[in-house]
């Protein structure tokens, strides 16, 4: 009961409360889903904090058995420790809070960002090395015309790099992300049903 | 105000539901095959190699929240890994499962550890092998990725919510020489990953939703597709008759 009837029932009602009020926003329904919402988001908080602790136990495993690189998770833990009683003491907008995200978390994000970029390139450079037929080839050429088309003055090129990235890339991208929208719907529809049950023992 | 947008929405969802329960009954006493598709039938095998060979499986499931957009294309990803979880629990050999948000956390730890209970083995779940490692997906990506260069790590599995930092991880796999296969949602992720796996390894967009069907056999999964298929035809449908309207000028909404 406790463990699969009571989920599962509580799971059916919320789902299709929250859904109804965003597929037909009318009160009560529309202020009942939106309460239903903050609920998840104060749940979500939660999970954060399970997952905090998860993390701090993982580390502290590595530490105490001496795995391989264990000083990365000693200054994983010493900064993350100091960041928490930073931003607890000051709050997230002090001085010295401010000066870890700009000066720390901001460049760093960048810094991978930029070497996402360079793995991009070498992915895109090994294609002809592992699959020699048509479609890498014609994946090589648009992706070099694209970029060769944003050049200043050369206008021919502009104007089919535009077309092939406002027409067929954006053709592409909107039929994959409304196939990814049917999955999603079918996938909730499951939940509702109570064919799926994530949150229950089966 | 409920808008022609909203009307829409809801007649698709309420077909859909429809159609479920129709289909449901339908494909009830049938028997379907499993692993025909080619992303998912070797995800299972994998175990065995990991269990033979003594290396790790590294899952990694992406940072799509289920408070979120994201949060049915992350269960479809776990549903996928059914019954790698399953032959992993039987064999002990779990895999490292790192997402990069604390609601998935929660939520492929106890998919994981109800695999044990399944088994009647609950005592030998280990949960620090379902990990949390980042909440940002840039950093997610980098922490996945510097686990395949410490872990001995034989096999990489991405499933789930990523965007264009997958790349980082692939790259990471690539360099150790780990077979690599995926499953992701987002245009800027298949971009990603498409040159370096091509499409016998990699499940894009709405494929990743196969998953469940094509690895348990279950009707409910079986049904969802076949309703899948027939909301696609229905929307298809559906642009034609409003490209025409717009064409012959007749306005609509």
């Amino acid at each position: 009961m406790f463990k699969r009837i009571l989920p599962t029932a509580i799971a059916i009602g919320v789902g299709i409360l929250t859904l109804l009020g965003i597929l037909i926003p009318i009160s009560p329904l529309k202020e009942v889903s939106i309460v239903l919402t903050q609920w998840a988001m104060v749940i979500g908080v939660f999970a954060f904090l399970l997952a905090s602790l998860n993390l701090l136990r993982v580390h502290l495993s590595r530490i105490v058995h001496r795995s391989k690189n264990s000083i990365a998770s000693v200054i994983l833990l010493l900064s993350a420790s100091a960041s928490l009683v930073i931003v607890l003491t000051q709050k997230p907008e002090g001085n010295l809070s401010q000066q870890i995200l700009t000066g720390l978390l901001i460049p760093g994000e960048s810094t991978l960002m930029a070497l996402t970029a360079v793995t991009l390139t070498l992915a895109g450079m090994r294609i002809l090395r592992e699959r020699r037929n048509v479609g890498s080839v014609l994946f090589i050429f648009v992706t070099i015309l694209v970029l060769v088309g944003t050049v200043p003055y050369i206008t021919i090129l502009g104007t089919i790099s535009n077309w092939i990235q406002n027409v067929l890339a954006t053709g592409g991208m909107r039929s994959i992300v409304m196939g990814v929208a049917l999955g999603t719907t079918i996938t909730g529809l499951r939940v509702l049903f109570g064919t799926t049950r994530p949150h229950s023992d089966d | 105000m409920i808008t022609v947008g909203h009307l829409v929405a809801f007649s698709l969802v309420l077909i859909g539901a429809i159609a479920l329960a129709l289909y449901g009954i339908r494909y009830r006493s049938k028997t379907f095959e499993v692993g025909k598709f080619p992303v998912f039938r070797p995800l299972s095998d994998e175990v065995g190699r990991a269990a033979e060979e003594g290396a790790l499986i590294h899952i990694a499931l992406g940072d799509g929240s289920l408070t979120g957009d994201d949060a049915m294309a992350s269960l479809a990803a776990l549903e996928g890994l059914t019954a790698l979880c399953d032959l992993s629990a039987a064999y002990d050999t779990p895999p490292i499962i790192t997402t990069g948000d604390p609601t998935l956390y929660i939520l492929a730890d106890d998919w994981m550890r109800r695999a044990y209970v399944r088994l009647g083995n609950v005592q030998r779940y280990r949960p620090t092998l379902v990990q949390y490692t980042a909440s940002n997906p840039i950093t997610y990506a980098a922490m996945a990725a510097t686990y395949l260069y410490e872990k001995g790590i034989g096999s990489n599995i991405m499933l789930g919510a990523f965007n264009q930092e997958i790349s980082l991880i692939d790259e990471a796999a690539k360099r150790r020489g780990i077979s690599t296969s995926a499953g992701v949602v987002s245009p800027q992720a298949i971009s990603a990953l498409y040159p370096a796996l091509g499409k016998n390894n990699l499940a894009m967009g709405e494929e990743l939703f196969f998953g469940g069907a094509d690895v348990t056999g279950k009707t409910a999964y079986w049904a969802s597709l076949s309703v899948q298929d027939l909301l696609r035809w229905i929307t298809i449908g559906g642009i034609i008759v409003l490209a025409v309207l717009q064409t012959l000028g007749i306005k609509v909404g």
